[in-house]
């Protein structure tokens, strides 16, 4: 029984499958994973500063799985291979937060474009989100700002250290009509 | 109505990856090119849609598009080109 109405919260979904990848909500056993990806030299640049111990990713995915207001996904194939991370967290009306989106060194480039329609479908079809605010882009990560900005996202600041972005329903829905080769249909859910 | 020509697929491949004119073959692959990654991806698709004015959105082959010769392919079999 779904008892998920449309609501304009962040709800951890066991899983939300896409067309060739598949979201999963992060568990403990994935804390190596997730390490490997955040201490990785080239992406960890662009990343918040994580410390290299697997028992202190332990503790914040279990700290993680009491938390009600964000939800963190493994970017899985459709055969479970894992590729990457990517977390939905500060809920702010009918607008919503995504970031901490890491890929692999060797995953496809439609990994990419793939896991960011997935993310607006899971976050406007099923969690009823209107908008996405403050997608902070460490200045210098230039191929993240073009990728923010070729989906349709404008610039509305800058920090010291971040470009801030953010993107409307009308522009989430322009981009995802011209990219329904990489996610033809809504996103669907196992809660 | 006349379909488009190869060398404006190309032509508007190569401003989405933002070369120089003329850079691009009909055989060039994404490994082979610094600016086509997921990003270079994204604008190539953006661009096309554009071009082919929404035609190629629903084609799903072009997700896994990562070659010009692959791009052209998919389009003559679709007729659009």
């Amino acid at each position: 029984m779904n008892t998920h109405n449309k609501s304009r919260a962040i709800l951890k979904a066991r899983k939300v499958v896409g067309r060739t990848l598949i979201f999963r909500n992060v568990e403990v056993a994935d804390a190596a994973f997730i390490l490997s990806l955040r201490t990785n030299i080239k992406k960890s640049k662009f990343l918040m500063p994580v410390s290299p111990e697997l028992d202190r990713q332990v503790a914040w995915i279990e700290d993680y799985e009491h938390k009600t207001d964000q939800a963190y996904f493994i970017i899985e194939t459709n055969a479970g291979t894992p590729l990457g991370a990517v977390r939905l967290y500060d809920a702010a009306g009918d607008s919503f937060c995504w970031g901490s989106w890491v890929l692999k060194d060797g995953a496809p480039h439609s990994a990419a474009i793939e896991s960011a329609l997935m993310v607006y479908s899971y976050a406007t079809d099923h969690l009823g989100f209107r908008a996405a605010h403050q997608l902070n882009v460490c200045k210098g990560h230039e191929n993240m700002c073009r990728f923010h900005e070729s989906f349709g996202a404008e610039r509305v600041g800058e920090t010291e250290s971040f470009y801030v972005y953010q993107i409307s329903l009308e522009g989430i829905n322009a981009i995802r009509s011209k990219l329904k080769m990489y996610l033809a249909e809504n996103v669907t859910v196992e809660w | 109505m006349s379909k488009i020509p190869h060398s404006e697929v190309i032509a508007a491949v190569e401003k989405a990856l933002e070369m120089k004119p003329g850079l691009l073959g009909e055989n060039t692959r994404a490994e082979e090119v610094d600016m086509w990654d997921s990003v270079g991806q994204l604008s190539i698709l953006v661009a096309l849609d554009k071009l082919f004015d929404g035609k190629i959105a629903h084609i799903n082959e072009m997700a896994e598009a990562d070659s010009m010769s692959k791009i052209l392919n998919i389009l003559k079999r679709h007729a659009l080109i």
